[in-house]
């Protein structure tokens, strides 16, 4: 089997001129998606026969919310490479993912609270979504916590990775068990993602904008990957004659 | 070094440093105080929250317990040694993590009944109670013990080290509390007990593997 | 051939600790490994023990570096570093039980007279003085047989008396067949070692 591709992406050098390549074409598209799934539905799409005109911040919640989970999986798996191979790129991407990770998750709490307000007539509701997002979110906050304590690199890259990963081994335990306790607690909270039927119009958006949002999400990973990289191989010559040619 | 000299010398320092357990033991008593000053002290209110109460307080102690369990060790060069005699970091975690539970467990062990007496904590729910600690805080132990390898080369660590460790917690917390009020429904809660011992099997593997691989990356 | 490296290189926090350092230990051999303060010798000690991950270059155990070879070389190595494993909460005998517990008690009377700590035996180490602590973690020296030894500062903060002692110990040391690698700033009045010099 051919590996050079994965020898290109662990090598900071090639992912920075690569993603720099990408990051152009995922921050058009990412904004064609996200500009048409916001505008189709925020101003198109029908009301809500229910919420009026309120559910429509479900084109940012929804998809704030899922890529903060999966950005969680990302990380984690940038946790393993790094704590198994020890690749360069690694703690690199893991830093990128934690930050708009928490940024997502953080998003999807906020847009959440907005809507729930109309609709449940309060900011906050422990309902077993908003519960695992905050518990993603503080997650996150350690990981990137435990990122910013240590002034070795080495050991802050491995720490975070160790911690990333751990969380991600119990990440199903612990919103199984979330999604248990919700039930126990409040059996008829009814749910809104969960709508039956949802005509094509709304949902067809929705579809739009996550998928421009997911995409807009991850050129922010890459430009912040690159400032890291630009960071830490500040001392190399191509850092140098990079950042001397742009002055 | 060999193992057996580790584990003497560790029950050996966990009984000189009796005070360290002692503390987290008398922290475990002040959460509880506070509950029904803080919030309420009807009894009605306090015999639905006493098991919560019991358990977030347990929570909160077990953390400070661990907190600098591997301090020592990296300071003075242990884990070095440990190595250099051929012995597995994760074992040698193991029964660290073990032996201070025992030390902690017992004295706790010992306070419930009172704490249930002064939080109204229903009388039949005594057992219950017993159980789900003995059953869960092995669990939180070695869960504390990944977030003290992580945190054990900083000298405040005990901030951070709630903020990562107490995400973990959570399944365990849920379904401890899950299980006794169970009980209280009159409804089995045998099948919370069997979720939270398969959840103390799933980090008895982990978590000796994690704290091997951070404390080895902190002696570096 | 004990131990063979080649062309090792140290990175810590981006910065490359000392130019390539390549040497090799035979049985019978001392070196001393100089250089100023924060040239990398205690550095260079943890990476041959594979404690410190290496940037560049070659570690080789009895001519291999497989994992059985590195968990081999462990097993006859004795390394007393700056922190030595001394329990500043446990007594003179149960530190060197816990250093030693593979070596049955008995043995170690001489040895603690020779070292002038039979008065402390019950004292706990946080009281004892710095040369004292040091007496209790090189008592391993005498108590552990083991091929290789290495040792970091050995001599620092030993009196004269204590200095004359691992000397002696180390020249007895190679001429039963081993070897000791050791860092030290002071002149070494043994004959034959060979220097290792970073920079």
């Amino acid at each position: 089997m051919n590996w050079s591709w994965f020898h290109t992406l662990g090598s900071p050098k090639k992912f920075y001129y690569l993603s720099l390549k990408w990051e152009r074409f995922l921050l058009s598209f990412g904004a064609l998606f996200l500009g048409s799934g916001l505008v189709w539905g925020l101003g198109f799409a029908p009301e809500d026969y229910l919420q009026g005109n309120s559910f429509r911040i479900i084109y940012i919640h929804v998809p704030a919310a899922v890529i903060a989970q999966s950005f969680y999986v990302a990380m984690g798996v940038a946790a393993f490479v790094q704590i198994v191979w020890r690749m360069k790129l690694a703690p690199i991407a893991l830093r990128g993912f934690a930050t708009v990770g928490a940024l997502m998750a953080a998003l999807a709490l906020i847009t959440g609270a907005i809507w729930g307000k109309p609709t449940w007539g309060t900011w906050w509701q422990w309902d077993a979504r908003i519960t695992s997002v905050l518990i993603l979110l503080i997650m996150y906050l350690g990981i990137i916590a435990i990122h910013n304590t240590y002034l070795e690199r080495q050991l802050s890259d491995r720490l975070s990775a160790v911690i990333a990963l751990v969380g991600l081994i119990n990440l199903p335990i612990i919103k199984y068990s979330v999604d248990w306790w919700n039930t126990l607690h409040q059996p008829a909270t009814f749910t809104l993602t969960e709508q039956p039927k949802m005509p094509s119009e709304m949902w067809l958006p929705l579809l739009l904008s996550f998928i421009g949002l997911y995409i807009v999400a991850l050129a922010i990973v890459f430009i912040r990957m690159q400032t890291h990289i630009l960071e830490r191989e500040k001392k190399t010559r191509w850092v140098r004659d990079e950042v001397n040619d742009g002055v | 070094m060999t193992y057996s000299s580790i584990f003497l010398s560790e029950w050996y320092l966990t009984f000189r440093r009796k005070q360290d357990i002692a503390n987290s033991i008398l922290f475990f008593l002040v959460v509880i105080v506070l509950f029904p000053i803080g919030v309420s002290a009807s009894p009605s209110f306090l015999a639905s929250a006493s098991v919560g109460i019991i358990w977030c307080a347990a929570s909160l102690a077990s953390m400070l317990a661990l907190d600098g369990i591997f301090k020592e060790d990296l300071r003075d060069g242990s884990i070095d040694q440990w190595r250099m005699n051929g012995l597995m970091v994760s074992i040698i975690v193991l029964g660290k993590v073990l032996i201070r539970w025992g030390a902690f467990i017992l004295p706790l062990l010992v306070l419930i009944p009172f704490c249930g007496v002064a939080l109204s904590l229903p009388e039949d729910l005594m057992f219950e109670t017993i159980v789900s600690l003995l059953v869960g805080t092995p669990t939180l132990f070695l869960l504390a013990a990944i977030g003290a390898s992580i945190t054990a080369s900083l000298r405040n660590s005990a901030v951070l080290m709630t903020l990562i460790v107490m995400p973990l917690y959570l399944p365990v917390l849920i379904f401890s509390t899950g299980y006794v009020k169970a009980s209280e429904l009159g409804v089995s809660g045998i099948g919370q007990l069997a979720i939270l011992a398969a959840i103390f099997l799933i980090v008895l593997l982990i978590s000796p593997f994690f704290c091997a691989i951070s404390l080895k990356a902190s002696a570096e | 051939m004990l131990l063979s490296i080649k062309d090792l290189e140290i990175e810590r926090d981006d910065k490359v600790l000392f130019s390539p350092v390549s040497f090799d230990l035979n049985s019978g051999d001392i070196i001393k490994i100089a250089g100023e303060n924060g040239s990398g010798k205690s550095s260079l000690l943890r990476a041959i023990l594979g404690f410190l991950t290496i940037s560049d270059g070659t570690i080789l155990y009895r001519g291999g570096s497989t994992n059985r070879a590195y968990n081999q070389f462990l097993k006859e190595t004795l390394y007393i570093g700056h922190n030595t494993g001394v329990k500043d909460n446990l007594s003179v005998s149960e530190n060197l039980y816990l250093l030693n517990g593979s070596v049955p008690k008995k043995e170690f009377s001489t040895v603690v007279d020779m070292l002038q700590l039979q008065e402390h035996m019950d004292v706990l180490c946080r009281f004892l003085s710095e040369g004292q602590k040091k007496r209790v973690a090189l008592a391993s020296l005498w108590l552990r047989e083991c091929t290789l030894w290495i040792l970091d500062e050995p001599f620092v903060s030993l009196d004269n008396v204590a200095q004359a002692l691992i000397q002696n110990a180390i020249l007895k040391q190679v001429a039963k067949g081993g070897a000791v690698v050791l860092t030290t700033h002071q002149p070494l009045a043994i004959p034959n070692y060979k220097e290792v010099f970073l920079s």
